[in-house]
């Protein structure tokens, strides 16, 4: 239950209660309260944190058209590739940035010292931010999946096959996993093949279509027009399967970028406990060295006593015989 | 159906938010912030909110109040604390240093217009009252350890213990300050509920002192419509579930049951708590490591925390220990043989990187790997809950090993059932050396005299001299004799029969018999299912059952204009859907499990129960003993 309101009317009785009696009220002269000034650290995380802002704000605007691929049907706004291209390169430039800005940050914060919570938190800060970038990525990433696996459908249901419907099933499967490692000039591949299938099956028709134009009297054979047809087929069939061919290794390649993305992290989080044992090992093998150092100090140690001692009880008993005899 | 856990951890989110509303962004800019409790606070934060979770929510910092803080700029701070003077004091150390930017402080329970003043003198005199943003009452002064039992207090439960309750020399002024704690936190229970209860207690006692108070302290809040904390307006219904029907609050005393904290348990969560301390859903494990160079043993410890993120605990918590043996096996079988598949992937993968026939083959294996590469978190973290389960699994089984729990249970179960052949005299039980050390052979020397109807003097004596051979101390024995002068024995002669075990046959222990668990010499005994006398007053309740114990139970009702005469119960009301059981002196997993088996008997019906357990503190057998020594040491 919110008391705020109690706790403030309480001040002002109690202010005014002061007052009545007299005592000093240092706050007159000011009316806003005191302002402290915002150390460098808050300014700077604000900064960035303020740029990541701005990019989830400009992502979730252009959502809408983004992801509208049915533009020809709704009166929602819409967009054309080329704008989405330029939406894809401008988010990315952004994060690159964000992300550089938050490394030099944490190298900046490293070098300043304070107390020991005042670092946790600086820390904690820091870790926040990055989580935040991560999350505005992975929007991002999303959109442009969904993007991609739309065109890929599209161009899938062009083609009149059906026997590479297995292949164009992993082919999706595999996409839908895809992140921000999409590079540019693949997408510009695809499209660049999506455009280069149609216009050359329409070169090939109007290649046919020719002869038929100037033959004006020349009634095609039958032998030449079947050949014709299957040419056309064949050629048809031949560019087909290269896109076809080419999009599946696009895929492959796709998927094992992740891949290796995971085994990187993998491998590097090993590097840094390899790092660590390694250090671990160096201090052991000093401390061994040490070690045996100071057994061996110890032993001639030993062997000295051990000569002292013999050395005594041989001094001890020729002085107990010299008695002896000299008592005698 | 949100639960009263739920409605907890909801508003703690929502105070750690800054008391602002929560949008439902798809990626929400941080607000970072740090929090500051005390130990009340950290007793309510620590079983709901990991520590992972804090950090999502942002707060970068936690500390306690009464540590040395140092001044982080530019933050705002929570508080989360009691409004002790203490505490105060405290508070107002920190706005005169200055320490952070802008406070919020939520006091754990209402903090009285004497003290309010008091902090905002403070605040004047420091000149920050424009710091201070907001200041909020919350209602959370109680303990949710599961979705359907709380406790009062955990750190400075010493204060409302049973031993504290019945103390001889207790004054008027401090049994007021109890009831008036224990009041307070039930209070808040029903704010955070959002419900008004029927109060049902019994006479006499202690119970009947709280649900006064209580009944008291909710009319006046009823009354005043101004701030009143159970306005149901349908907007701020989450949800929009209407709950017309409204529980009943049944408020008992330890008195009414002694026997079942003493009782030796055979459930896995019963038994962490009796053997292995588990204390706010965390259990500190000493396992064996390794060899020292001393050539002992080198135990390490290990805090496990069990609670409901944990799916197997949340499965197996209430099943006999034998059928969790089992069930952590079939768990480790299960996962050797998802891990074989991704070692087999591996090798089938080997194979087909030589021959590059079909591309169709190498686009099957990058599946695969992905799905197996995925899975891989879930694969390890299912390992680490094994691996922990085993340790506390392994922890527990040694106790009963050492101790020989199982012949303890098994012979208590009989006595509590009086079932007429007990084949061992519980004289030799008392003698033989390795069945317990001195305590357990205490405790079950005062079930089976609480129990039976009558002891003969030289019978008692001839126990007593044979308790004190084996090591026992004799101080709770006077003081249960006193309590059974005083408790109305005719009335509970027959309070726990239906109990009793019966052993596994012969075939389920050969299947068993391939676990790693080396369960030898550990009966494999199964529980039939029967009530003890809590479940049952709260069955007799709830179903408006007449009976001869709860016959002249007092009735509250604070929602009523006038305050009616309790003798008359108005007989034409449906049963009740929800109950509250709440224990004042302390309470145990033995009975909260028993409850819940008795809502899951009910359950599927037309009439599916919801049974909350409370109680003000959860003793294990050890602490009760030693406060029933100590009350014992009064009496001479």
């Amino acid at each position: 239950m919110d008391i705020t309101t109690l706790f403030k009317a309480c001040v002002k009785t109690i202010r005014t209660r002061n007052r009545a009696f007299g005592v000093g009220d240092a706050d007159r002269s000011r009316i806003f309260g005191t302002r402290t000034q915002k150390s460098e650290f808050t300014i700077r995380a604000k900064e960035v944190l303020g740029q990541i802002t701005r990019l989830r704000d400009f992502l979730l605007e252009h959502r809408k058209a983004y992801l509208n691929f049915a533009s020809h049907l709704s009166d929602t706004p819409q967009m054309t590739d080329v704008e989405r291209d330029k939406i894809d390169l401008g988010a990315q430039r952004i994060m690159n940035t964000c992300s550089y800005l938050i490394q030099e940050f944490k190298k900046v914060s490293q070098k300043l010292d304070g107390s020991a919570q005042l670092l946790e938190h600086r820390q904690a800060v820091l870790d926040l931010v990055e989580s935040y970038l991560k999350s505005v990525c992975k929007i991002y990433s999303e959109q442009r999946a969904i993007r991609v696996k739309r065109a890929l459908e599209i161009q899938k249901m062009s083609k009149l096959e059906t026997e590479s419907k297995k292949y164009g099933e992993n082919f999706v499967i595999c996409n839908s996993n895809s992140e921000i490692f999409l590079k540019d000039h693949k997408e510009n591949r695809t499209q660049s093949s999506h455009n280069s299938s149609p216009r050359k099956v329409l070169e090939t028709n109007i290649i046919t279509d020719k002869p038929s134009l100037f033959s004006e009297d020349d009634q095609l054979s039958t032998e030449e027009m079947q050949m014709f047809e299957s040419e056309n087929a064949q050629l048809y069939n031949e560019l087909n399967s290269l896109t076809e061919e080419v999009k599946q290794i696009e895929s492959k390649v796709v998927c094992i970028a992740e891949l290796q993305e995971i085994f990187t992290e993998k491998v590097l989080q090993q590097d840094k406990d390899i790092d660590r044992i390694a250090s671990t090992v160096i201090g052991t093998t000093e401390n061994v060295k040490d070690a045996n150092e100071q057994i061996r100090q110890a032993i001639q140690r030993n062997a000295g006593l051990r000569v002292w001692i013999l050395f005594f009880l041989a001094v001890m008993s020729f002085t107990l015989l010299f008695l002896d005899w000299y008592n005698d | 159906m949100v639960t009263l856990r739920e409605k907890q951890i909801g508003a703690l989110k929502q105070m750690l938010n800054l008391n602002q509303p929560q949008t439902k962004t798809l990626a929400g800019e941080p607000v970072w912030k740090i929090l500051i409790y005390d130990r009340c606070g950290q007793d309510i934060i620590s079983p709901l909110v990991s520590i992972k979770e804090l950090r999502e929510l942002g707060v970068t910092l936690h500390v306690q109040l009464h540590s040395d803080r140092d001044p982080i700029p530019d933050v705002p701070a929570v508080y989360f604390c009691l409004p002790t003077e203490e505490n105060l004091g405290r508070i107002g150390q920190d706005l005169q240093n200055n320490l952070y930017d802008t406070y919020h402080l939520n006091f754990i329970s209402p903090i009285s217009r004497q003290r309010l003043e008091d902090l905002a003198a403070a605040a004047l005199q420091a000149n920050c009252v424009s710091q201070i943003q907001k200041v909020f009452d919350q209602y959370l002064n109680f303990i949710s350890l599961e979705d359907d039992m709380f406790i009062l207090k955990h750190q400075n439960s010493e204060a409302i213990s049973y031993y504290a309750i019945n103390r001889g020399e207790i004054k008027d002024t401090e049994m007021e300050t109890i009831m008036d704690t224990i009041v307070d936190s039930l209070f808040s229970v029903f704010a955070t509920l959002g419900t008004v209860p029927v109060i049902r207690s019994p006479r006499g006692n202690a119970a009947e002192m709280v649900a006064e108070k209580l009944d008291k302290k909710l009319r006046e809040n009823l009354r005043d419509t101004r701030n009143s904390l159970f306005l149901m307006d349908a907007a701020s219904q989450s949800g929009g579930h209407f709950n017309f029907q409204r529980p009943v609050l049944i408020v008992l005393d330890r008195n009414v049951d002694m026997a079942t904290p003493l009782h030796h348990t055979w459930t896995y969560q019963a038994l962490a708590h009796d053997v292995l301390d588990l204390t706010l859903n965390r259990v500190v494990v000493e396992e064996n490591v390794g060899r020292s160079p001393a050539g002992g043993a080198k135990m390490k410890t290990r805090a496990c925390d069990l609670d409901s993120r944990d799916r197997f605990w949340m499965a197996h918590k209430g099943s006999p220990f034998p059928t969790v043996a089992e069930a952590i096996q079939e768990e480790l079988e299960q996962y050797r043989s998802s891990e074989e598949e991704v070692k087999r992937l591996k090798a089938s993968m080997g194979i087909d990187n030589e021959s590059d026939a079909a591309f169709s083959m190498v686009t099957d294996n990058t599946a695969r790997l992905t799905s197996a590469v995925n899975s891989l978190p879930q694969l390890l973290d299912k390992k680490r809950l094994i691996d922990m389960h085993t340790t506390v699994a392994s922890a527990i089984l040694n106790y009963i090993k050492s101790r020989r729990l199982d012949t303890l249970f098994e012979f208590e179960e009989k006595v509590m059932s009086k079932a007429a052949n007990l084949d061992r005299s519980i004289m030799e039980l008392l003698t033989d050396s390795d069945a317990g050390n001195p305590e357990d052979k205490m405790r079950l020397f005062l079930i089976f005299y609480i129990c039976s109807h009558s002891v003969s003097k030289d019978e008692l004596d001839r126990y007593a001299t044979a308790l004190q051979n084996a090591g026992c101390d004799l101080q709770p024995l006077s003081y249960i004799k006193r309590w059974k002068a005083y408790a109305k024995m005719a009335a509970s002669s027959n309070q726990y029969v239906g109990g009793g075990t019966k052993t596994v046959g012969m075939f389920s222990k050969l299947v068993s018999q391939g676990s790693s668990f080396v369960m030898e010499g550990v009966k494999n005994l199964v529980i039939k299912r029967h009530n003890l006398p809590v479940t049952r007053i709260v069955d007799e309740i709830m179903e408006m059952k007449t009976s001869q114990e709860t016959e002249d139970y007092r009735y509250f009702d604070p929602k009523q204009l006038r305050v009616t005469d309790s003798s008359q119960i108005p007989r034409n009301r449906t049963p009740f859907q929800e109950a509250i059981v709440f224990m004042v002196g302390g309470g145990n997993y033995i009975e909260y499990q028993n409850l819940v088996d008795y809502t899951k008997g009910k359950a599927g019906g037309p009439t599916s129960k919801r049974v909350i357990y409370g109680a003000s503190t959860l003793n294990n057998a050890k602490q009760f003993l030693q406060q029933l020594s100590l009350l014992g040491q009064e009496l001479q």
